[in-house]
């Protein structure tokens, strides 16, 4: 890689990585402007007189407020996250526990998503302005229009009440464990089709209407023309040209999207009583548990820089116009 | 002078006659509009009153929509769904689109210090996932409407800063801006006089975006039960569905989820439909 | 193949029509033209004449909303209005090749150029290996004169100089041996010291190969220096044709005079105000309903008789022309 696209990545990592503590601080700020009293907050609604003192002991809530940033900072550091007093255990240790099933759903979701939404914006690119790209195209209208609770219940109604094709809730049924490793995965499948779905579906949106429009600006382009006058003008040719030129857009597109659909994860997992981090939240919320909360916020807002981080990555390895620069 | 051509010159008629989607939008917004002043004549039941019916109940002439297991009627709020939805939108968006401007418009044109620091907030906002932000936000400012509205406000306006500052960016350079300089004008003027005019059009579609995504974020915390209690929203009614589909009460999911939609819908294709008559070159 | 009169390329009554949502546009109107082999054609005109359409339009490039009709297009005796996109596909690239102007702006951006070359090379001959379609990628670059064709063929197109990218085209448009390289503007995004380092280049491979160019642009002065024959023309019509001499000797059509007159003022270095008098553009009039001659609002030379159309019609032994003042 040369030196300008190093340097280039270089600084990209190092601003995103600033934004670590910028949340912290952001978060730290946010829980301090909140009226009552914060180590009443940080130990949770449920906590005893005592345990509120310890608290207010431990994270020095009694002194300034840079001393207090520098502690929390510091324990953040070590990976300690809090206590969760809901599921007295630490804090972290219940994030990173949810987090596998969260990545299951999300990323399946999202893989579904990319691969039908590039596929029907490919279609509706090809035979633009026929019925077909109108169908596709008032079909991506709505799933962009419409709620993902709505979308999953309506799912939930017909495939889960109706006929009962699929479970409603959970990742595994009951008295299935990995033991039995087919039975196992069958069994989790089964029940990530309709959350995986139902996130898919929204993404989908996106994704078809993304395509569609690069896909066309590279049907269109001058180096299409050109191939054409070579005499390449077979469909595959002219398509594998102007999709590798389109697909760029949509790797950038699936960075953004990353932070886009915690949200949509968020009500999924509630809906379908998917065990991830998504449902945790509701669950901290419920129980008032704000150690986890904030833990939860601090772990997904980082997730996401990382994310992004990684995306860029490999975004400057597929464009040799930057990769070169 | 363009941006006032730009106003004068504007023929509604014929620009609703190239675009589809905004005509559409039109009618529909129109519909949901007519829905959202008549509700007091439509309907003289509260929305979230229990008890008009024993539990939940089917669609007929007195329900037209039914009721949920408390026996709320879901015509009545419904159609006050359209309110809070309304309110919603058009209250946050009109702050996110005031913070933006006050924020983009100096930092495009000044530049220097005050671009790069608020640059960077930006930057920031944009990088954290705003949902789980929202969330937080709530719980500990506790959930009433104007905190709700306020919240959203709050984390929305950074992108459309972005977009503001881009316009003034590109717009900064124009004959008519270097030509005010030259006269003489101060800053100030300039920016609002000038510069302004020309950064609302296609802000435009990038509020109307905001709008239909003020709905949904508001809708969704009440379907997480972190919404208003005293308000009737869309998103509560469908939480409350969640149980009621089991017992056959397909009525709680249909409409207000058809409103949701339509509503959501009439707004992104009116942002469509605005795209078309200002970006007329743009791929269809 | 070629016909009995020796004709390459023959192409009779040709309209173009650009589709619209709002207008249709005329793009060209009853053009006809030939070319024998080993001809040099050039075709002039400002921007906005029709000049390129017409190019493209004989080998159908053109855009879907684009509507060819004409008499006659044929091409070394292949009926080139009834072969579909495929049959039309194996003339394109082997004996009809096209060059155009900005020519990193018609090579795929994210693929090397090499692959790009290479493509072109196997797609003639699916059975080629990779390396023998290397080697003649690199034999090719050779021809048009690349120093380093290695270096070239592992470069990204917006790495090269213009002139370079217009080489490879060059390269990738003789790798058939073609019989007609149409050349659209292929150095009006160039330097001059570049431009004519192509020229010659051009000229060259004409010699070698015995190939027959049709050269679209707005340059006389190219026209004048490789062109046995030129037809000018003017919002999608040819207003004059005629051997090159007989353009830059005896112009008949006011345009034709007019642009001669405009490009000597600007080779020998004339006022700014001469030039724009001569080139002075009206607004352009979106519909074609003009009644009369269509230069009328911009000739220097108009009469009462002007308000109708004159026809194209031979004025000696190799003119025609299309104006009153030629009858």
């Amino acid at each position: 890689m040369p030196s300008g696209t190093r340097e280039y990545l270089l600084k990209r990592v190092v601003i995103s990585c600033l934004m670590i503590p910028a949340i912290i601080v952001f978060t730290f700020l946010l829980l301090r402007l909140a009226p009552g009293d914060p180590a009443v907050m940080m130990a949770g609604e449920g906590a005893t007189p005592d345990f509120v003192e310890m608290i207010r002991k431990v994270y020095g809530l009694d002194k300034p407020l840079y001393e207090q940033l520098a502690i929390y900072m510091s324990k953040l550091l070590t990976g300690d996250f809090g206590y969760s007093f809901t599921f007295k255990r630490p804090v972290l240790e219940v994030i990173l526990d949810r987090v596998p099933t969260t990545i299951l759903l999300a990323g399946t979701g999202a893989l579904i998503a990319i691969a039908f939404g590039v596929l029907l914006g490919v279609v509706a690119a090809i035979k633009k302005d026929s019925f077909t790209d109108s169908a596709i195209s008032s079909l991506t209208l709505i799933l962009y229009s419409i709620p993902i609770f709505a979308l999953a219940q309506f799912l939930v109604l017909f495939l889960v009440i109706q006929y009962r094709l699929f479970p409603l809730s959970g990742y595994v049924s009951l008295g299935v464990s990995p033991s039995d490793p087919l039975k196992f995965t069958l069994d989790v499948l089964w029940h990530l089709v309709l959350p995986a779905s139902s996130l898919a579906l929204i993404q989908m949106a996106t994704y078809v209407k993304l395509t569609r429009t690069s896909m066309i600006e590279a049907l269109y382009s001058n180096y299409i023309i050109a191939a054409r006058a070579r005499g390449l003008n077979s469909r595959r040719i002219l398509l594998r040209h102007a999709l590798k030129n389109a697909l760029l857009p949509i790797v950038t597109m699936a960075g953004i999207q990353l932070g886009l659909i915690i949200g949509g994860v968020v009500i999924t997992e509630t809906i379908f009583s998917w065990p991830g981090v998504g449902r945790l939240t509701i669950e901290a919320i419920d129980a008032r548990d704000f150690p986890l909360l904030l833990g939860i916020f601090i772990f997904t807002s980082v997730s996401v820089v990382v994310a992004n981080i990684v995306t860029d990555i490999v975004y400057t390895y597929i464009d040799p116009r930057v990769k070169l620069r | 002078m363009k941006t006032r051509s730009f106003i004068k010159g504007f023929d509604l008629k014929s620009k609703m006659k190239t675009s589809r989607p905004l005509a559409i939008s039109t009618i529909l917004l129109s519909i949901i509009l007519f829905l959202a002043i008549t509700t007091g004549l439509l309907t003289d039941r509260e929305p979230l009153k229990t008890g008009y019916a024993p539990g939940l109940t089917a669609p007929t002439s007195e329900f037209p929509m039914g009721t949920d297991q408390l026996g709320r009627d879901v015509f009545t709020w419904t159609l006050y769904g359209i309110r809070t939805a309304l309110v919603v939108s058009v209250v946050s968006t009109s702050l996110t689109v005031i913070i933006a401007v006050l924020v983009g418009l100096p930092a495009g044109y000044f530049g220097g210090k005050l671009d790069q620091v608020l640059m960077r907030i930006t930057d920031f906002f944009l990088s954290i996932p705003r949902f789980i932000l929202i969330i937080f936000a709530v719980i500990i400012f506790s959930p009433t409407l104007a905190n709700i509205i306020m919240i959203l406000s709050v984390f929305s306006w950074p992108s459309l800063a972005r977009i503001v500052r881009a316009e003034v960016l590109s717009v900064k350079e124009r004959e008519y801006v270097q030509a005010a300089k030259v006269i003489g004008s101060n800053s100030f003027d300039i920016m609002f006089s000038e510069v302004l005019p020309n950064v609302v059009p296609p802000m435009l579609v990038a509020s109307a975006l905001q709008m239909s995504d003020a709905i949904l974020a508001e809708a969704g915390l009440s379907f997480l039960g972190l919404g208003d209690p005293n308000t009737a929203s869309w998103g509560r009614m469908l939480s409350i569905a969640r149980q009621a589909i089991y017992a056959g009460g397909w009525w709680t999911l249909l409409f207000p989820s058809v409103f949701i939609t339509a509503t959501v819908l009439a707004i992104n294709l009116l942002a469509d439909g605005l795209n078309d008559i200002l970006n007329p070159k743009s791929v269809r | 193949m070629v016909d009995e009169d020796g004709l390459l390329l023959e192409v009779e009554g040709l309209n173009v029509t650009y589709t619209g949502t709002a207008l249709n546009v005329d793009a060209v109107r009853d053009v006809s033209l030939t070319m024998k082999k080993g001809e040099c054609v050039a075709i002039v005109g400002e921007s906005g004449s029709g000049k390129s359409t017409l190019a493209m339009a004989i080998m159908k490039l053109l855009p879907p909303y684009a509507r060819i009709s004409a008499k006659k297009i044929e091409f070394s005796g292949l009926n080139i209005l009834e072969l579909d996109d495929r049959r039309l596909s194996e003339v394109r690239g082997k004996d009809v090749t096209v060059i155009f102007q900005d020519p990193i702006s018609y090579l795929n951006p994210i693929i090397s150029v090499g692959e790009q070359i290479m493509e072109s090379v196997s797609s003639r001959n699916s059975k080629i290996s990779k390396r023998e379609a290397y080697a003649q990628a690199i034999s090719l670059l050779e021809k048009v004169r690349i120093a380093d064709p290695e270096r070239i063929l592992k470069a990204y197109p917006f790495q090269l100089s213009g002139g370079m990218a217009q080489r490879v085209f060059i390269a990738m448009a003789i790798s058939a041996n073609p019989k007609l390289l149409i050349a659209d503007e292929p150095t009006t995004a160039l330097d001059l010291t570049i431009q004519a380092q192509i020229l010659r280049l051009l000229n060259m491979l004409r010699k070698e190969y015995s190939l027959s160019i049709m050269l679209i642009t707005h340059d006389l002065g190219l026209a004048s220096y490789m062109a046995d024959r030129v037809y000018v023309m003017y919002d999608g019509q040819v207003v004059e044709e005629d051997t090159a001499e007989g353009i830059f000797e005896n112009p008949i059509h006011p345009y034709t005079k007019m642009l001669i007159a405009s490009s000597k003022a600007i080779y020998q270095g004339q006022s700014e105000q001469l030039i724009q008098t001569l080139t002075q553009k009206t607004a352009v009039k979106e519909a074609r309903d003009v009644k009369g001659c269509s230069f009328m609002d911009r000739c220097f030379k108009a009469m009462e008789q002007c308000s109708n159309k004159p026809t194209f019609v031979k004025y000696d032994g190799t003119k025609k022309v299309r104006c009153w003042l030629g009858e």
